[in-house]
C-alpha cells in the first residue's frame, strides 16, 4: 500500500503552474492594461485640452501639436512609455456645433495595445493573447469659437 | 473520540472563501463605473461652466449651461442628469455650475442599488468686456 506523505509535494507543481497560467499571468496582463487605458486616457485628455486651444486648421494638421507632437511626446516619457503599442495612435479631430457660436471639439484617439505578457493558450483574445484595439474620445468646448 | 474526514475540506474552504471574495469583486466593479460616471460628470458641468462663461447675462448663460446638459450623452447606466444649481456672479465675473448624475449600479446590492454623483466647475466670464 503507498504512503500519503509527500502527495502534497506532488500536487504543488501541477496546481503551481495552473495558479500561474490560468490565474496570476492573465490577472497581470487585466492590471497591466488598465494602466495602458490610464494612460491612454491621460493622451486623449491632453490632446482634447490642446485641440480646444488652437484654430481648426493648426488641430487638424497632420504634422501638428495634436496629430504629431502630443503621441510621440507620449510615447516616450513618462508612464505613457510602458504602454507597449503595436502602432502608433491614431487620432481624429472633428468639430461640432454648440448653442450660437460655441463649438465643441470633438478629440478621438485609437490604440492598439499588446498584452504585457503573451499567453498563447486560447488564441484571439484581446489583451491576453492579441492586440486590445479601443478607441477614447473627448469633446470639449473650443475656447475661440472664431478661430 | 470522532474524527473528521480531510476529503471535502477544501470545498468547503473554496466556498466560504467565495462567499467574501465574490461580492468584493463586484463591488469593485460598481465602484468602476461609479468613478466613470464620476468622470464624465466632471466633463460636463466644466462645459457646461465654459459655455456659460462666454455670455454676457444670466439668462442666456443659464440657457447654455441648460442646453449642455440636455446634450450630453451619458453612460447607459444613468438614470437622469440635471444642472442642481447655477450662478452668474458679474461682480467678481465667475459663473459657477454644478451638475448631477444619478446612476444605476451594473452590480445591485444590498443598500446600493442606485447612487448619484456631483460636479462642480467655475470659470471665469469672458463673455463680458473685462473692467477698466
Amino acid at each position: 500500500m503507498r504512503s500519503n506523505e509527500g502527495s502534497s509535494l506532488a500536487e504543488f507543481g501541477p496546481a503551481l503552474g495552473i495558479l500561474l497560467l490560468s490565474v496570476f499571468f492573465p490577472l497581470l496582463d487585466m492590471i497591466m492594461l488598465g494602466f495602458s487605458y490610464c494612460q491612454c486616457m491621460t493622451l486623449n485628455s491632453l490632446q482634447l485640452q490642446k485641440a480646444a486651444e488652437l484654430p481648426t486648421a493648426a488641430a487638424q494638421a497632420p504634422n501638428g501639436p495634436v496629430l504629431q507632437a502630443l503621441p510621440d511626446a507620449w510615447q516616450h516619457t513618462g508612464l505613457g512609455a510602458f504602454v507597449k503599442l503595436t502602432e502608433p495612435p491614431t487620432t481624429a479631430v472633428a468639430y461640432q456645433d454648440a448653442r450660437g457660436s460655441d463649438r465643441y471639439v470633438i478629440v478621438s484617439t485609437t490604440f492598439s495595445v499588446s498584452p504585457f505578457l503573451n499567453i498563447p493558450i486560447i488564441p484571439g483574445i484581446p489583451a491576453l493573447s492579441a492586440p486590445a484595439t479601443f478607441t477614447i474620445s473627448g469633446k470639449r468646448v473650443v475656447e475661440d469659437p472664431t478661430s | 473520540m470522532r474524527q473528521h474526514h480531510p476529503n471535502a475540506q477544501s470545498f468547503i474552504e473554496v466556498a466560504a472563501g467565495c462567499v467574501v471574495m465574490v461580492p468584493i469583486a463586484l463591488l469593485v466593479v460598481d465602484v468602476v463605473f461609479v468613478l466613470n460616471t464620476s468622470r464624465v460628470n466632471s466633463d460636463l458641468a466644466l462645459s457646461a461652466a465654459r459655455l456659460a462663461a462666454n455670455r454676457t447675462d444670466d439668462t442666456d448663460a443659464r440657457v447654455a449651461a441648460q442646453q449642455a446638459v440636455s446634450d450630453c450623452k451619458p453612460p447607459y447606466n444613468v438614470l437622469s442628469v440635471e444642472l442642481t444649481k447655477f450662478n452668474f456672479d458679474s461682480l467678481s465675473k465667475l459663473v459657477t455650475v454644478t451638475t448631477s448624475m444619478e446612476l444605476m449600479v451594473p452590480v445591485p446590492l444590498p443598500g446600493f442599488t442606485k447612487t448619484a454623483v456631483t460636479a462642480t466647475s467655475v470659470q471665469p466670464i469672458v463673455g463680458m468686456p473685462a473692467s477698466r
